[in-house]
């Protein structure tokens, strides 16, 4: 009975985890294996995939919605659509707006809405901003013990977790000047009704001060050490370690903590002798791999037999990429 | 001495006169003065409007802005100056052009 009671305190877990890498390494499969693993071991556990092909619901042999649905006992899934996403942004800057401003108007800047909105980085904020609401109103022990996000390749995640930082400036220098334009207004407007009117709590400030909080809030959750953690999956192979350091590199430079590298794919040593030249070449890119990343973890995940497909063939990478943690 | 008594009191209407033409003048000075500086203090108050303007909405002129999905949620406070805004812009652009096109740059 002691004995029962160490394991489940021993078991370790933050409330945020990122699996990131190149498209095809087996993001997706290591995500869901990790979720699944914490999901085994009680701790009620939410897997997000950003993926548009669905390949988690083809992974888990279910179907995964954009909305938060049960997998299996502690075990829940979404699959964000970015474009919905966006979408429900869209409609409700528009309902704000009717109820401010003459339909005429609204009218007439309508075509620019739509220039903004599939504008290239729509997208990825939307989904950022539905990371971080997940993480706010479901996270850290609300709803889920730990949520597993499964991201989209390498470039545009970084990109992604970068924008708290980027917008973080930004958004200072534009409440600067907007606040000075205020107190301009004040000063000026003495004996104009108009720019009196402009003086007065300014709504622009407040909206910026609003958004401001909510990245400063995301950022201090993604550079928390202690809540947060991103993982890098890898094949033994030479292009995907060049790209790997990179991109730990640069996730270092925003602060965000790195959690380990899982090699995924490889294959074992008992495999036969019809995979004995590849044998040696991925002997030697894993000990390159262990050189290059002396300081972190390092999981390495065999090739199965056939793909990943359904809860019993994640389950056989579940126990390895569970032990990332201990 | 009725005299005496028409003598000081025009003397008395000159100076009033004089004094009220005088506080005249002086909040002439001053209201010019003053008013140029109000003028000068809401101009740049406008500018710096226009200024945050293009900040937030400089993709609507064609100038990539990576932010420009968070500052679509200002938009309805902004709306009604966002016509004569692009109006504004577009004509210190055609001034511009003029000017240009006064000396043969080509
Ligand atoms: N260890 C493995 N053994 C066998 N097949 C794997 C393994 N890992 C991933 N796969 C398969 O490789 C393909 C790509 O994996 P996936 O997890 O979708 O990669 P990513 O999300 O990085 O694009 C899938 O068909 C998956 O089933
Ligand atoms: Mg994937």
């Amino acid at each position: 009975m002691g004995e029962e009671t160490e394991r489940n305190s021993a078991v370790k877990y933050r409330p945020f985890t990122f699996f990131g890498g190149k498209g095809g390494t087996g993001k997706t499969s290591c995500a869901a294996a990790y979720a699944y693993s914490l999901s085994q071991r009680a701790c009620r556990t939410l897997l997000v995939s950003t993926d548009p092909a669905h390949s988690t619901s083809d992974i888990l042999g279910l179907p995964l919605s954009a909305e938060v649905s049960r997998v299996a006992e502690n075990f829940w899934g979404i699959e964000i659509d970015a474009g919905l996403e966006a979408k429900r942004y869209i409609t409700s800057i528009q309902d704000k707006m009717l109820s401010i401003v003459s339909p005429v108007i609204v009218d007439e800047i309508k075509r620019q809405m739509e220039i903004a909105y599939t504008s290239p980085g729509a997208e990825e904020a939307a989904i950022f901003d539905k990371f971080v609401e997940l993480m706010d109103e479901q996270g850290a022990g609300k709803r889920f013990d730990a949520i597993v996000f499964d991201t989209a390749p390498t470039g545009h995640t970084l990109r992604l977790l970068s924008l708290p930082e980027i917008l973080g400036s930004w958004i200072e220098s534009l409440i600067a000047k907007r606040q000075q334009a205020v107190s301009l207004f004040k000063m000026g407007g003495r004996f104009d009704p108009e720019m009196q009117k402009r003086a007065e709590d300014d709504p622009v400030i407040e909206s910026l001060t609003l958004r401001r909080d909510r990245f400063e809030k995301s950022r201090r959750y993604l550079t928390d050490p202690s809540a947060c953690a991103f993982f890098f999956v890898l094949n033994a192979e030479k292009m995907p370690i060049l790209e790997t350091g990179r991109a730990v590199e640069m996730l270092q430079k925003y602060g965000i903590p790195v959690g380990g590298l899982i090699v995924n794919r490889v294959i074992p040593e008992d495999a036969g002798a019809f995979f004995e030249p590849r044998l040696a070449a991925q002997g030697e890119y894993l000990k390159v791999i262990r050189e290059r990343f002396a300081h972190m973890k390092i999981a390495t995940v065999p090739l199965l037999r056939t793909d990943v497909q359904g809860l019993e063939q994640v389950g056989k990478i579940a126990n390895i990429i569970g032990e990332i943690d201990s | 001495m009725s005299g005496m008594e028409t003598k000081q009191a025009k003397e008395s209407v000159f100076w009033q006169k004089l004094r009220s033409v005088g506080e005249w003048l002086w909040w002439f000075v001053i209201g010019t003065f003053m008013d140029k500086r109000v003028a000068a203090i809401r101009k740049e108050a406008w500018d710096m409007n226009d200024n945050v303007m293009l900040l937030l909405f400089g993709d609507f002129l064609g100038l990539p802005n990576p932010m420009s999905y968070y500052a679509l949620e200002m938009l309805p406070y902004l709306a009604e100056d966002m016509i004569p805004w692009q109006r504004r812009i577009m004509n210190r652009q055609s001034i511009v052009a003029e000017k240009a096109a006064q000396y043969d740059f080509t």
